[in-house]
């Protein structure tokens, strides 16, 4: 453990970075993943996986979790309104966010709002670092954020009830049920949450007026063996978010945003002897609605998107060190808004991927895709990625890819300022990457460094009228690093867990930092496990960020933490479990996005009761 | 004016680039003592309100002394101790007091006008607030209203002892820039998120509203030496189909119709900002600056200084011309002053994020 960690110290003063991985994703056979991509041989720049246990207790935000768990950084504009991720100091339109396989980002900005995405409904979210279009197509060029639903063939019978009162008149239901056997699984889930969230803005007389939320989601995840080879599964999920947007601390407002997503998707597997085939049908439904002033009902302005996907892989194993995999990934995306004509987005990929280990240790991955679509032309691109772990605790690895990002059907076509002939953003990236393991204890760290060229910015041209462009080229560079440990004394058990990156974003024609993107970014976690009873700390530390172009005017760092402790009383096959929180327990007057103060020192108080 | 553009552009450019400044960086240089009385600090210059980001709250006034010895940002801010809010639209003086309208803020900052001092906040009844005018004794402020219904458009009154909205006026779509003569309101439609043709005529003493058609998107307006109102009419933007050519239209106001009609050439000359002195007109297009005289009655073909005032204002005070310009990419902004004789580049001052209108105080 000693020389673990001076390893680790040394090599973080030498910039140099070690590179981990925490579980492997295929571990359990019986569990079955739709993000057929995901698992992947040599693809395991995994960097951080939230695992059920946590996601089961979840009383906060899909971004609360993120950013507490993981290297993200979230630009938040107040608790629970808009939230937009920057992954390794790329933008919010370069992650892509995939559920069950499925690339999730809105066709109309790009990018995945993460207070807009429904909980309850996945079982396992995987942060994967680093270009990753080869294989998910258009966005993933800081990385990509995995929602699965784990399908476990197992006899089981749970149930879950979950009920959240906190602060400011938030109150959270959900509930959960899978019903399985080794030839049949189903999961249903609903959630509702309701919060009033006026927090007082600490320090002024103002408190967070217009951020009322509510948001339901429900859906299932089902899955039936048709015979030896053959797997059938179905996911559904519904979501609605009605989000009034909150004041500012100079802005008082009335206007008010509605959401809808629903998915839908059927997914077949057969796995034959050395062929594995999976076919995926999907379709997604967006749609927004923005008032103005919520009290006019019928003035409002809003979009709907329809998108189809049509993806088919096939894994072809040549022998137990080479895999083949071909895949085609077809799609139909129709957005029609008040400021967007109505139009289709045709596109068509194909996929080639080569795994081969062709000695023990060593392990490759290339990979390359080329997309048409009928709006624009769209790279060849491809990535390369390959491992080597010369001894038991230690793996060393370097990956690089050519990733893109398409417009957004805003960028093309919003009435009058869209450009319909904009090309798509594209990247190269290279990544060093390091792991050690040693028992419980995981430490892995990367280097990385992302170009990217034609990067879409909208920008007032000299009349004053902003349209989008292809103009900005950015560098990224920067660490990664993820520990994770565990200590153990008889009944005494200490998890141990932190993410740390250093990002540099470089726009070159400026010679500036990007904006909203902090230098450093820290979060830990430590939880203390005695018999029943857990109790946790936690701190996010952000630093400054410039919150202007010519690095003129920023935001102060912060340091927020939250702390909790729970208690299970057992009772045969119930288990009930009783649980308090206080988020930013040190009462820290921050923000996250100028002129929109988080909130102060909150309590939560939930009761889980389970049923197995 | 700009605000509609900083919205769109910003509500658009989906988080992922905006910009600010909130330079509240003072820079104090001694100043030539002067044999009168000062009534204040900011005697004697330029005023300057700076429109900052949207949802920002970096809107602030900058004081640029007439021999540009004194240059200081965020004036509000320093002598006050408070931010001055979001998106700084306008200032109207009455007296000793300047009226400063912050548009996104849903209020108007009374202060005196040499001191800074603020003597009251006008924060109840309004909406979308744009610019303010005086007559008979009360405030008249246009206002939006919503900016996505074209139905609640309104004038609000002032009374300037107790500084409160006693009363409103309804009016068409979108009311902008409001100019008084013998008490009468003249008030440029230019269309709020969209686009108006008119221009609302209002009696104060019965509040009674008529209207005049002029061209596309009127904004601007200026008094000449005959009392004429002269109004630069934008035309539609390239983003409202159908795209419009600018127009410059005068308004005889003793029958208040239309005099004068002046067209731009093609559809896509989008003129902004007017100027008046001493019978020329000037205006800005295409990174440059036009001198017209007010007998002429077409526009001038040669450019008059060629300087671009992206998202700026233009106006004129002894002998000297001085423009803004603003960067909402970078948050750069400054403010140009030509010699109005040789026009020759006198002197540039940095500014908050912004800048925009141009004040003599």
């Amino acid at each position: 453990m000693n020389r673990i960690f001076i390893t680790f110290i040394l090599a973080l003063f030498a910039y140099t970075t070690l590179y981990a991985q925490q579980d492997s994703i295929i571990k359990l056979e019986t569990v079955t993943l739709s993000d057929v991509r995901l698992k992947n041989a040599a693809d395991k720049t995994i960097i951080v996986k939230i695992s059920d246990s946590i996601l089961q207790n979840q009383n906060g935000s899909l971004t609360d979790l993120l950013r507490q768990h993981s290297t993200l950084y979230f630009k938040e504009y107040g608790l629970g309104m808009l939230s937009s991720v920057s992954f390794r100091g790329t933008n919010s339109s370069q992650t892509a966010v995939i559920w069950n396989g499925i690339n999730i980002n809105s066709q109309t900005t790009g990018q995945t709002d993460f207070n807009n995405v429904g909980l309850g409904g996945f079982n396992d979210i995987s942060v994967k670092s680093g270009g990753g279009s080869a294989l998910y197509g258009s966005g993933a060029i800081g990385g990509s954020v995995h929602l699965q639903h784990k399908i476990d063939f197992k006899k089981q019978q749970t149930f879950n009830l979950s009920s959240t009162i906190g602060s400011y008149e938030n109150y959270i239901q959900s509930g959960a049920f899978t019903i399985a056997n080794e030839k049949s699984y189903f999961n249903g889930y609903v959630r509702h949450q309701a919060a009033e969230n006026d927090y007082p803005f600490l320090e002024t007389d103002l408190k967070n007026d217009n951020g009322e939320i509510e948001n339901f989601s429900i859906g299932y995840n089902t899955a039936h063996k048709l015979g030896k080879r053959d797997v059938l599964k179905a996911y559904f999920s519904y979501f609605t978010n009605k989000r009034n947007s909150s004041r500012t601390i100079s802005v008082p407002t009335k206007s008010r945003l509605d959401d809808k997503n629903r998915r839908f998707m059927l997914a077949w597997n057969r796995k034959a002897t050395k062929t594995n085939y999976n076919i995926r049908l999907a379709n997604l439904e967006e749609e927004f609605k923005y008032y103005e002033n919520k009290r006019k009902k019928h003035l409002f302005s809003g979009s709907e998107v329809s998108t189809i996907i049509a993806n088919a892989d096939v894994d072809y194993k040549f022998s137990h060190k080479l895999k083949v995999k071909g895949a085609i990934d077809a799609n139909l995306v129709e957005a029609e808004g008040d400021n967007i004509d109505k139009n289709i987005r045709r596109s068509i990929a194909g996929i080639l991927s080569v795994n081969h280990k062709p000695f023990k240790g060593f392990a490759y991955n290339l990979t390359a895709r080329k997309e048409a679509t009928n709006t624009y032309k769209i790279p060849f691109i491809g990535s390369f990625d390959l491992n080597y772990k010369p001894l038991k605790w230690y793996k060393v690895g370097v990956n690089g890819s050519k990733n893109f990002r398409i417009p957004t059907f805003n960028d093309l076509y919003w009435e009058g300022l869209g450009n319909p002939n904009l090309l798509p953003e594209t990247s190269y990236q290279a990544s060093f990457n390091q792991f050690f393991t040693y028992k419980k204890s995981s430490l892995q760290l990367a280097a990385f460094y992302i170009d990217t060229k034609d990067m879409i910015k909208w920008t007032p041209d000299e009349s004053g009228e902003w349209h989008p462009q292809n103009f900005v080229n950015v560098k990224n560079q920067g660490i990664e690093a993820t520990l994770q440990t565990e200590l153990r004394y008889k009944k005494h058990r200490v998890h141990i867990s932190g993410t740390y990156v250093y990002v540099k974003a470089i726009d070159q024609e400026t010679d500036k930092q990007l904006i909203y993107v902090p230098l450093h970014k820290f979060n830990g976690n430590i939880s203390y496990h005695f018999k029943k009873v857990t109790a946790f700390y936690e701190n996010v530390f952000t630093d400054a960020v410039f919150t202007d172009g010519n690095n003129s005017t920023s935001l102060l760092s912060y340091s927020v933490s939250n702390a909790g402790i729970s208690c299970n009383i057992a009772l045969g096959e119930n288990t009930f479990t009783l649980s308090g929180k206080v988020n930013n327990i040190f009462n820290k007057k921050y923000e996250v996005v100028i002129s929109r103060p988080m909130p102060n020192r909150n309590f939560l108080i939930s009761i889980h009761y389970k049923y197995n | 004016m700009n605000a509609k553009k900083i919205i769109i552009g910003l509500f658009i450019a989906a988080l992922t680039f905006t910009s600010c400044s909130d330079d509240e960086g003072v820079v104090f240089q001694p100043t030539t003592p002067t044999t009168e009385t000062p009534l204040g600090a900011y005697e004697n210059g330029v005023l300057i309100v700076n429109q900052g980001g949207w949802t920002q709250g970096n809107a602030s006034v900058s004081f640029v002394s007439n021999d540009f010895s004194v240059s200081e940002n965020g004036v509000f801010n320093n002598v006050n101790d408070t931010p001055l809010g979001d998106v700084g639209q306008s200032i109207a003086f009455y007296n000793d007091l300047a009226y400063i309208v912050v548009n996104n803020s849903q209020k108007i900052e009374v202060v005196n006008r040499y001191t800074f001092a603020s003597v009251s906040t006008i924060n109840t009844g309004l909406n979308n607030p744009r610019y303010m005018a005086f007559a008979n004794g009360k405030g008249y402020v246009t206002n939006w209203g919503d900016s996505n219904d074209a139905n609640d458009d309104f004038i609000a009154i002032i009374d300037l002892a107790s500084n409160t909205m006693t009363s409103t006026i309804a009016v068409g779509e979108g009311p902008e820039q409001i100019l008084t003569l013998n008490n009468t309101l003249y008030i440029t439609h230019k269309g709020g998120y969209g686009q108006n043709n008119i221009v609302s005529v209002i009696n104060t003493t019965d509040s009674s509203v008529s209207t005049i058609t002029v061209g596309d998107t009127p904004d601007e307006m200026v008094l000449d030496s005959s009392n004429n109102i002269w109004v630069l009419c934008e035309g539609r933007p390239s983003y409202a189909a159908p795209e419009t050519a600018g127009k410059l239209v005068k308004i005889n106001t003793t029958d208040n119709t239309v005099a004068t009609t002046i067209d731009f050439q093609t559809t896509t000359d989008h003129p902004k900002v007017l100027a008046y002195e001493s019978g020329y007109l000037y205006y800005y297009i295409d990174e440059a600056i036009y001198k017209m005289d007010e007998t002429d009655s077409t526009l001038p073909t040669n450019s008059f200084i060629s300087q671009a005032l992206t998202e700026g204002d233009l106006a004129i005070h002894s002998g000297k011309l001085y423009g803004t310009r603003a960067d909402y990419n970078t948050g750069d902004s400054e403010i140009v002053i030509y010699d109005l004789t040789t026009t020759n580049l006198i002197q540039s001052v940095d500014l908050n994020t912004g800048a925009y209108h141009i004040y003599f105080n």
